[in-house]
């Protein structure tokens, strides 16, 4: 199983309106569509495990609100300041939407 | 964090996922006898899509978005074969062709006690000096003045020289091009409105006596203009220019990260984040990350 969550990106959005275009033209069907979705959970779930080495800490002024449902952590934070080595960002707010790490590392170990 | 690793990362990062997911849909798409070309079209529009996002900064896709854009209200039948490859091909000519062809600005001059009504006056520029402010460096306060009591046709062939001369001039200085483009105005009905707020009365006897020889009187007009004409040095909407580029990065602010937690930690109000395989959308542009620690107190 991979996460869906990563369709909320840039690079997801980009793909469901590049098949949307697709399904309204009739080049392709819907199914076969959501079929490609589905390919994107898994290379983006196994291409930022295995590729992306970057670290970054963050520190935000208020936690503003929380919320722990159906095993997703969503935050919002206010003045937060994210730092990279040397490289800092701050900006007004930002609103985390997480996963559970351990159920991928499970399933990815078991490997099916 | 203009260029840290984490940035550098994300345009391969995409284009390798990019790649997976095409790869490993071909079969499907084999089993639905859908026509091979019709995945590259979905590998091509996903990337373009991606590319205009501007969320993801990289040179060759910067280089060839901005020529496709420049291009647009001279040669728009070039952006709409996007991605095929004529419109590659093309590009590598099409940025010499655009910057020196010609396009009509209208230039409406403030009405004056002698004629009633403004005048309208159109020149002809490079769409080149159409970015980064060009234009509103060489149409000057006191030219404009000058111009302004002569009639029409005279005073569109001395704008039209003055401001031919005075772009080639700026383009000797300017050997950096500007990457700043500037689209908007232009591409709706190829001509772009400039127009002037009315000129002070009690300068209008000075200019209109020495109007005629513009290059020797430049400088007193300049003086003319700083005395009595306060606050017209920048008439040509330079304002409205700079507002008009902020509202792109200031839209898209939803700044959301996408990611999974190791761990959460509370100890009363203080809290640790503990985060991994992160994708950010910050002000508009795309981060990823392997592991994020932070904290905050609610």
């Amino acid at each position: 199983m991979s996460y869906q969550l990563y369709r909320n990106t840039t690079l997801g959005h980009t793909l469901q309106e590049s098949l949307d275009e697709l399904i309204q033209y009739g080049q392709i069907t819907p199914q076969l569509g959501s079929k490609v979705l589905l390919q994107f959970d898994k290379s983006i779930n196994q291409m930022l495990a295995s590729r992306v080495k970057s670290r970054l800490t963050f520190k935000a002024g208020k936690l503003h609100t929380y919320r722990f449902c159906d095993n997703v952590w969503t935050f919002m934070l206010n003045e937060v300041e994210f730092r990279e080595v040397q490289e800092v960002t701050k900006i007004d707010k930002v609103k985390i939407v997480a996963c559970d790490g351990k159920n991928v590392t499970d399933e990815g170990s078991s490997k099916k | 964090m203009a260029t840290p690793l984490c940035k550098i990362t994300v345009m391969k990062l995409y284009e390798d996922v990019i790649d997976d997911v095409i790869k490993g849909v071909q079969e499907l798409f084999l089993e639905d006898g859908v026509d091979e070309h019709v995945l590259q079209e979905l590998k091509q529009t996903w990337k373009n899509k991606l590319v205009a996002t501007k969320a993801v900064h990289n040179k060759s896709t910067d280089v060839k978005d901005a020529l496709v854009r420049q291009a647009d209200p001279v040669l728009p039948q070039f952006v709409k074969h996007e991605g095929k490859p004529l419109a590659q091909n093309n590009n590598n000519q099409v940025p010499q062709v655009v910057s020196n062809t010609l396009v009509p600005i209208q230039i409406t001059l403030p009405a004056q006690p002698g004629c009633n009504t403004g005048q309208q006056i159109t020149i002809q520029v490079p769409v080149s000096s159409l970015q980064g402010n060009q234009l509103q460096k060489v149409l000057t306060g006191p030219l404009i003045a000058a111009t302004m009591s002569l009639p029409p046709h005279i005073a569109t062939s001395v704008l039209q020289q003055h401001v031919t001369a005075g772009l080639k001039s700026l383009e000797q200085c300017n050997t950096i091009p500007n990457p700043v483009l500037q689209t908007d105005g232009a591409s709706d009905e190829g001509t772009s409105r400039l127009q002037l707020d009315g000129h002070d009365d009690t300068s209008d006897d000075e200019v209109s006596d020495e109007s005629v020889d513009l290059d020797d009187d430049k400088d007193e007009d300049e003086e003319d203009i700083a005395d009595g004409g306060g606050g017209e040095d920048d008439p040509l909407n330079s304002d409205d220019d700079i507002s008009e580029e902020d509202p792109t990065e200031v839209v898209d602010t939803d700044n959301v990260i996408v990611c999974q937690f190791d761990k959460i930690t509370r100890a009363r109000n203080k809290w640790k984040f503990h985060l991994k395989d992160g994708i950010m959308n910050i002000n508009g542009e795309d981060y990823v990350f392997q592991k994020a620690t932070g904290d905050a107190e609610w």
